[in-house]
C-alpha cells in the first residue's frame, strides 16, 4: 500500500433492507412474505488521505458517510473493495490498529450512563493499556483544553449534551489516537460549544499530526477545520478536492450587498441581477443581488456609475448554498466532477 | 500468560464498574439484597415438597436432590453474574440498536467484551444466599464424600460453567441472523431450569439432548453425580469433548456472524 494514512479503493457496501407494507395486514403478510431491496450505501468510492490531513466528509442524510466511517473503523465488512488504515486492514481488528484510532459518533456514547465520566476514563485506560504517567498527563491536558474539570465526578446522565460530548471526546482521545473518525461530533450543540469543539479538534490535529475524517451537517465545522472535502451522494463520490475548488466550480453567482444613499426602486435594480433581498425603511435602502460570478466586477462598476451607492460588498455565497447547488446539479450527481 | 492476566484484570474492572454503577441507586441495591435469600428459600421449599410426596426421583433421594438443585443454582447464578446478562442484552437489544459498534472499536476480543462487560452484580446477594445453602448442604452430607469425589466435582463444575458460557455464547451468534433474538435466550433459560432435576428421570431421547445439543446435564447432574460417586465413566471425557467441539463451533459462528453485522443507523 501507499504512504497514505488512509487508502480506499473501489469500496462498496450494500445492504439488504426489508420493505414492510404499512398497517397490521402488512405486518401479518410479512411473516411469510418479505420483500427485500438492495441499498447501495457506498458504491465504488476511492480516495486517499495523507497523514495529518483533516478531511470533511459531506453529504445529505443517507449519503453513505457513516457507513464509510464504519467500514474504515472495522465495524462493517465491505461488500467489495480494498481499505487500508495506517497499513492495517480494519476488519482484521488487530489490537495494534485499534489502539491507534478512535471513532466518535455524535449520536452514540461510550460513557457509562450511571457513573461519572472519570470512571469511564479509568476503564478506557485499562482497555487501551495506557501507562499511569501518560494517562495523567493526557487527561490533564484534555480536561484543561475542554474545561471540564468541574464535571468529571458528576454522573454522566446529569451532564448537559455539550458537557457529555466533551467527555466523549476525552474518552476517545485518552490513548492519543493517530487517526480520528468524527461522525457529527457537534450535532445538537449550541454555537459556542460547537466553536469550542472545533478549536479543540484543530489543536489536537496540530499537536499530534492526527489524520482526521469529519462528517458534519454544519458547514462551519467543515470550513474551519478542513482544507479538503469529499462530497458523497447516494453512495457515490461526487467531489474530492479543496474547499475553495467547490466554490470555484459550483458557485455560479456572487453576492453583491449594496447600501444606497438615496431612494431606489426594485425596477432600478432589475437590470443588474437577481434581487434576493430589498429593504426600504424610509431612511435606509439596502439590497442583495445575485449576479453571475464572471460579471460580478463589471456589474459592481455599473451599479456605482448608475445608482447612488453608499457602500458595496462582493461576497462568495455561503458554502451551504453551494453544497445545495452541488447536490442539485445533475452532472455532479452523475459523478463526472469526481477526481 | 500476559493475555490471561490482562483479560482477568479487564473482567475484574467490568465487575467493579458494574458494582459502582449499581450502588449509585442505594434503595434498589438494598432491596436486591433482600430478594436473593427469599428466592432461594422459596425454591428450596417447593423442591422439598416434591420429594416429600415422591420419596425419590430417578434414583435420587431428597438430600441428593437438594444437593443437585443447589449445585445447579450455584453454577447458573455464577453464569448470570459473570456473563449471561451480557448474552441476554446482546440478544434482546444490543444488536438491534447497534450497541456492538463501540465494542468493536476496542482493542479487546469482542466476544469477551460483549459477554463480560455487563456482569449482573445485582444477583450477588442471590449468589451469596445460594452459596450459604450449598455449603450447609455439603456440611450435612460430608460423610458421603471423598477427596477424589470433591476434586472431580470441582473439575466438572468448572467445565460445566465453561460449557454454559460456550453454549450460551454460541446461541448468541444466532442474533446476527435474527437481529432481535430474545426468544433464543428465553429458550436457553427455560431449558436450563430442567438442569435442577436428575437427568435420569427424563426419557432416553431427551437425555441424549441433555448431554449434547443443549448440555444441561453438565450444569448440575454431572458435577453432583461426581460428588455423590454416582458418575458413569464417560461423563468426564464427553464433557471435555463437547467443550472442544463447542469452542470451535462458537469461534467459527462468531466470525461469520460479525461479517454479517449491519450495525444500526446513527
Amino acid at each position: 500500500m501507499s504512504s497514505s494514512a488512509i487508502s480506499v479503493k473501489n469500496l462498496k457496501k450494500y445492504y439488504e433492507v426489508y420493505q414492510k407494507q404499512p398497517g397490521l395486514m402488512g405486518s401479518i403478510t410479512s411473516l411469510w412474505n418479505r420483500k427485500y431491496e438492495t441499498v447501495k450505501a457506498v458504491d465504488d468510492i476511492s480516495f486517499e488521505i495523507e497523514p495529518g490531513e483533516v478531511v470533511g466528509f459531506i453529504g445529505q442524510n443517507g449519503a453513505g458517510k457513516t457507513t464509510t466511517l464504519k467500514v474504515l473503523s472495522g465495524l462493517l465488512y465491505p461488500t467489495a473493495g480494498e481499505v487500508s488504515v495506517l497499513g492495517y486492514n480494519p476488519w482484521d481488528r488487530q489490537a495494534a490498529f485499534q489502539k491507534q484510532f478512535s471513532l466518535v459518533m455524535g449520536q452514540k456514547n461510550q460513557l457509562w450512563w450511571d457513573l461519572p465520566a472519570m470512571e469511564t476514563f479509568l476503564l478506557n485506560k485499562a482497555i487501551y493499556e495506557v501507562p499511569d504517567s501518560v494517562f495523567k498527563k493526557t487527561l490533564d491536558k484534555l480536561v484543561n483544553l475542554l474545561d471540564v474539570s468541574e464535571v468529571l465526578n458528576v454522573q454522566v446522565r446529569k451532564l448537559s449534551l455539550g458537557q457529555r460530548m466533551k467527555c466523549e471526546l476525552i474518552a476517545a482521545l485518552l490513548h492519543n489516537p493517530q487517526v480520528l473518525f468524527l461522525d457529527e461530533p457537534t450535532i445538537g450543540l449550541d454555537v459556542i460549544m460547537q466553536k469550542t469543539l472545533r478549536d479543540f479538534i484543530k489543536q489536537y490535529n496540530k499537536e499530534f499530526n492526527a489524520t482526521i475524517i469529519l462528517t458534519s451537517h454544519y458547514m462551519d465545522d467543515v470550513k474551519e477545520l478542513c482544507k479538503r472535502a469529499i462530497i458523497i451522494d447516494t453512495g457515490h463520490k461526487i467531489f474530492d478536492g479543496a474547499l475553495q475548488d467547490i466554490i470555484d466550480r459550483y458557485a455560479r453567482n456572487k453576492i453583491l450587498s449594496v447600501v444606497f444613499s438615496k431612494p431606489v426602486t426594485k425596477t432600478d435594480l432589475k437590470p443588474f441581477g437577481i434581487i434576493k433581498e430589498f429593504t426600504e425603511d424610509g431612511s435606509a435602502y439596502t439590497a442583495t443581488l445575485l449576479v453571475d460570478r464572471t460579471d460580478a466586477t463589471k456589474v459592481a462598476g455599473n451599479l456605482l456609475k448608475k445608482l447612488p451607492v453608499q457602500d458595496l460588498n462582493i461576497e462568495e455565497p455561503p458554502i451551504e448554498a453551494i453544497i445545495r447547488e452541488v447536490f442539485s446539479s445533475s452532472d455532479g450527481v452523475n459523478g463526472s466532477k469526481a477526481k | 500468560m500476559r493475555k490471561i492476566t490482562r483479560y482477568t484484570s479487564l473482567a475484574w474492572n467490568f465487575f467493579v464498574f458494574s458494582t459502582k454503577s449499581l450502588m449509585e441507586y442505594r434503595l434498589n441495591f438494598i432491596l436486591q439484597i433482600l430478594h436473593g435469600p427469599a428466592y432461594v428459600g422459596m425454591m428450596y421449599g417447593i423442591l422439598s415438597l416434591a420429594f416429600d410426596r415422591a420419596g425419590e426421583l430417578g434414583g435420587w433421594s431428597k438430600t441428593e436432590g437438594v444437593l443437585l438443585f443447589l449445585s445447579f443454582q450455584l453454577l447458573y447464578v455464577i453464569g448470570i453474574v459473570v456473563f449471561l446478562k451480557g448474552v441476554r442484552h446482546f440478544l434482546w437489544e444490543g444488536l438491534r440498536r447497534g450497541d456492538l459498534d463501540m465494542m468493536l472499536t476496542k482493542p479487546v476480543n469482542t466476544q469477551f467484551i460483549v459477554t463480560f462487560s455487563k456482569p449482573d452484580v445485582q444477583q450477588l446477594p442471590l449468589l451469596a444466599a445460594i452459596t450459604v445453602f450449598f455449603v450447609r448442604q455439603v456440611w450435612v452430607m460430608q460423610e458421603l464424600f471423598t477427596l477424589q469425589s470433591v476434586l472431580l466435582f470441582a473439575v466438572s463444575f468448572t467445565l460445566g460453567l465453561i460449557l454454559m458460557y460456550l453454549s450460551s455464547s454460541t446461541l448468541m451468534t444466532l442474533g446476527f441472523k435474527m437481529t432481535r433474538a430474545s426468544q433464543v435466550i428465553e429458550f436457553f433459560d427455560k431449558t436450563s431450569d430442567f438442569a435442577q432435576y436428575p437427568t435420569s428421570i427424563f426419557p432416553v431421547s431427551l437425555r441424549w439432548f441433555a448431554f449434547t445439543l443443549i448440555p444441561i446435564a453438565f450444569f448440575g447432574y454431572v458435577p453432583t453425580s461426581f460428588l455423590l460417586g454416582k458418575e458413569i465413566w464417560w461423563f468426564l471425557p464427553s464433557e471435555i469433548l463437547l467443550m472442544v467441539i463447542l469452542f470451535f463451533i462458537n469461534q467459527k459462528a462468531w466470525k461469520e456472524g460479525l461479517k454479517h453485522y449491519s450495525s444500526a443507523s446513527s
